[in-house]
């Protein structure tokens, strides 16, 4: 089946007799690469489930008013990363966990986790890339296994093209780093 | 790529293959699960009036209540402040006055006073009406001296 350009999704949304089906093409669109990016920063994937349907639902419900100044992509990415780090702050206030507490709950879900299939040297990636800071756990994973442009994360995280470079760049030196140790 | 420069050996030999699975037919069922949200969260969206009004219509009924008793007893309070005032109004007492103005005697008057305040001129005070009267008829009464005590 051809797939759509999301300006044409958008004028078949903008039609009421469309619109579910318009929204259900976005759903099928987009569902995997969001599904991804979440599961990266929430591990596990019963939460992730959670989440990509709120970033759907929010999306839903914010379509109406999108504007196309920015790409339904980056926006829908906008929205998952932000459901991605409320759920972590929330966890964080339930369980009144530091951070690192939080990191190493997620790095013993990996081994836990029924759909986690790598090998021992892809855990040990994970374990290293779950010790960095949020946002350049963020940033690595956009970059690293998404090979997105420099330009849409910075659209999506809202910050400029520079901060990101450098964000980056210290992310791999400290993941090398842990590894080079393993 | 230029990001190949900040990606160490290490990294490098690990590959970009994603160690994660998610269970079979997931990605198929997903955009129906969807729809079943956005078909709650509609239903939700109508029904949480409905939900609140239930929840609240027997406080409202008590508050409704309360404040029926509190308006019906302000003014009953208020209807029995105004008729006991009217019971004091002008007319009643002129009328009053008017229907009984023949008890109103000399004799009526002078028992209403009070004999202390009224010094004689050789010291005595009055003990009754009577000795009112008696004085009042007197010839040499000094009218003067009654005007400058009343």
């Amino acid at each position: 089946m051809q797939e759509h350009t999301d300006k044409e999704l958008l004028i078949l949304f903008r039609n009421p007799d469309q619109k579910n089906y318009a929204f259900n093409l976005i759903v099928r669109k987009y569902q995997e690469r969001l599904y991804w990016h979440i599961r990266k920063l929430i591990i596990v994937h019963d939460d992730t489930d959670d989440l990509l349907q709120n970033t759907f639902i929010k999306a839903w419900k914010g379509l109406e008013n999108f504007r196309e100044e920015s790409q339904i992509y980056t926006w829908l990415y906008r929205i998952a990363t932000n459901e991605a780090l409320s759920f972590l702050k929330e966890k964080r206030k339930k369980f009144f966990l530091p951070i690192v507490d939080v990191e190493k709950e997620l790095s013993s879900n990996l081994e836990g986790d029924g759909y986690f299939d790598g090998d021992e040297l892809q855990l040990a990636l994970q374990k290293a890339i779950l010790t960095l800071p949020e946002k350049q756990r963020i940033v690595f994973n956009m970059r690293y296994f998404d090979e997105m442009k420099y330009e849409d994360m910075a659209s999506i995280l809202d910050t400029s093209v520079g901060a990101l470079k450098a964000s980056y760049h210290h992310a791999a030196k400290k993941i090398e780093k842990i590894l080079k140790n393993h | 790529m230029k990001n190949n420069n900040d990606i160490g050996s290490n990294i490098e030999r690990i590959g970009k293959k994603r160690p994660f699975s998610v269970p079979e037919g997931y990605f198929d069922s997903f955009p129906e699960k969807v729809r079943g949200r956005m078909s709650n969260e509609e239903v939700s969206v109508v029904s949480v009036p409905e939900r609140v009004w239930q929840v609240l219509r027997p406080q409202l009924s008590l508050a409704a209540v309360i404040i029926g008793f509190a308006i019906i007893g302000y003014i009953g309070f208020n209807t029995l402040i105004q008729s006991e005032k009217q019971l004091l109004s002008d007319e009643v007492i002129t009328e009053y006055v008017d229907y009984y103005h023949d008890d109103f005697s000399e004799y009526y008057i002078m028992g209403m006073l009070d004999s202390d305040d009224i010094e004689l001129e050789d010291g005595g005070y009055f003990d009754d009406a009577d000795s009112y009267v008696d004085y009042l008829y007197q010839d040499d009464i000094n009218i003067e001296l009654i005007i400058t005590d009343f």
